[in-house]
């Protein structure tokens, strides 16, 4: 069954009748806050029953707000870091996906600018690929988009969300087009320029509840929230690394900010129910610095792994 | 200012006033307003066709040759020990100092403190030390307008030819090598009046707050409070 993600806020009075009513439903909480006289609860629940929880933060007086993106890990990519693409544009979509509950990484490629003289190596794909969903922000000119820079994308085995100037209602090789929004020299202030930025949120979030869609018919072992507590619980180093987010849940993996060289045997053997983590997933090196990389298991892929042992 | 000043223009006809643009022109507009430069400018003509591709700058100063000379920010006098330089405009310090760096070697100098300096008796005279040019002004702004003209040009066109003769500076830009058809093609161009974009096209990328018809729902209530109003 699907999921849907929200966030809680409010009042912490009384808050445990939420609590209690999440975890009654099956569902997760990912994250508690307390802070004075305000508290905030990010948590998953079962798509079916959504009435309920809503029903239960009406009595309690507080907020109930969507966050299709959370457990989702996405690259928002420019053609390179100079000032003609960044800052503007580039963060502003960054940090509307994160309002949304993304974990988003912002990445410049080597030479992805010009026509004939676009292009992107095997390196830079296979960081991207380590994503769930990749958001290109092109350029001004259509000829450009049309003719040249489908070669940036055309290979990636993830879905692709494309931003560019020219107003088209699709182009190829490519999931959504959003379009009107191209190299601009301003930040984005304006009511009608947000929708723009929602437009973008939309189309990320139906690519990553297609992702999910597929993986309901044969679905990975547990929860990425779930093995992510089992995780730090059981590698008390965790608590030393300096990142805002030691580990980073994706929608079919987890990105563990400890070094690959040192801790991959340490990983592997995480105890989760009745499996060792490496029977229920492959622990790959990240491309990122020297992270580790876990990618789970479907349940039909994990049946034959654990014969051919 | 600016925006009276600065024209783009496609030269593929077949579509003339594409995004792309229109676009071009909001970014001029800006880089010219973020750099300060506009009153610097005269006149400024973008050109682009982006199937060939190429990217032609054509921008006119519209300040004349001035030069700072030494005597213009510095009081000169003449000691026992040498010619003393008394720096009295303090804006124009490094442009002083470097100028008698090079002219005398820094190490026959005595600098006293931040305004004095000793010029030994035997390298100058007053007369020939006050007719020295320290500064000149409009290079500092053709340096800031090349760096507009750098911050508009698309970052992928690396091929440059620049020219800079009688207050015009001109800079064609291209990913492939630069054929001379292309410069004979901007010439022709060049000779006929702007095209101004009509507004019906400018108005797209207008940045102007506009009437919203639906209901703006503040951060915190949810879209099913509304139902139940």
């Amino acid at each position: 069954m699907s999921s849907e993600s929200f966030i809680f806020e409010g009042g912490p009075h009384r808050h445990e009748l939420l609590t209690e009513l999440i975890e009654d439903l099956g569902g997760w909480i990912v994250q508690k806050k307390i802070l004075a006289q305000e508290i905030t609860i990010t948590f998953i629940v079962p798509e079916a029953d959504i009435p309920l929880i809503r029903e239960k933060s009406l009595q309690l007086r507080g907020s109930l707000r969507e966050q299709p993106l959370l457990g989702t890990e996405i690259a928002v990519i420019a053609p390179t870091i100079a000032r003609h693409h960044l800052p503007h544009l580039l963060c502003d979509i960054a940090e509307y996906l994160r309002r949304l509950g993304a974990k988003t990484n912002m990445i410049g490629l080597a030479r992805g600018v010009g026509q004939r003289i676009a292009q992107i190596s095997t390196h830079e794909k296979n960081i991207i690929e380590e994503h769930d969903v990749a958001v290109f922000v092109f350029g001004n000119f259509e000829y450009c988009l049309k003719e040249h820079k489908w070669k940036l994308y055309k290979d990636l085995a993830i879905p692709v969300v494309v931003t560019a100037g020219p107003d088209l209602p699709s182009i190829p090789y490519t999931e959504h087009y959003i379009g009107n929004i191209g190299r601009l020299p301003y930040r984005f202030r304006l009511l009608d320029e947000f929708d723009k930025l929602q437009q973008i949120g939309n189309a990320v979030s139906q690519c990553a509840r297609k992702i999910r869609g597929f993986l309901e018919r044969d679905p990975i072992f547990l929860s990425p929230f779930a093995i992510r507590e089992e995780i730090e619980r059981q590698i008390p180093e965790i608590k030393r690394v300096l990142s805002p987010t030691p580990i980073v849940p994706q929608i079919r993996g987890l990105r563990i900010k400890l070094p690959f060289s040192g801790f991959h045997e340490k990983i592997a053997k995480v105890q989760i129910g009745d499996y060792l983590l490496e029977e229920i997933a492959d622990i790959k090196k990240s491309n990122f610095r020297d992270y580790t990389l876990v990618k789970f298991l479907q349940r039909s892929q994990i049946k034959t792994k654990k014969e051919i042992i | 200012m600016a925006e009276n000043k600065v024209f783009v223009e496609n030269l593929d006809q077949s579509d003339p006033f594409n995004f792309g643009i229109i676009s071009y022109k909001v970014i001029a507009d800006n880089v010219f307003a973020d750099l300060a430069i506009s009153g610097a400018l005269r006149f400024v003509r973008i050109l682009i066709d982006i199937n060939k591709p190429f990217f032609y700058i054509w921008g006119e100063l519209s300040i004349t040759e001035t030069s700072i000379q030494f005597g213009d920010v510095t009081s000169i006098n003449v000691e026992d020990r040498g010619i003393r330089v008394v720096i009295e405009d303090e804006t124009y310090a490094p442009d002083i100092l470097r100028v008698i760096w090079t002219q005398f070697g820094r190490e026959n100098l005595t600098q006293i403190d931040r305004w004095n300096i000793l010029i030994p008796p035997q390298f100058t005279t007053v007369e020939e030390l006050k007719q020295v040019i320290t500064v000149n002004p409009r290079e500092r702004i053709v340096n800031k307008v090349l760096d507009a003209f750098n911050r508009i040009i698309p970052e992928g066109f690396r091929v440059r030819q620049n020219k800079f003769e009688n207050n015009i500076i001109t800079i064609i830009a291209s990913e492939n090598p630069i054929e001379p058809e292309w410069l004979n093609q901007v010439e022709e161009a060049l000779k006929k009046s702007p095209i101004r974009i009509p507004d019906e096209y400018s108005e797209k990328l207008k940045r102007e707050p506009k009437k919203i018809t639906k209901k703006i729902v503040p951060w915190k209530t949810h879209e099913f409070q509304e139902s139940l109003e």
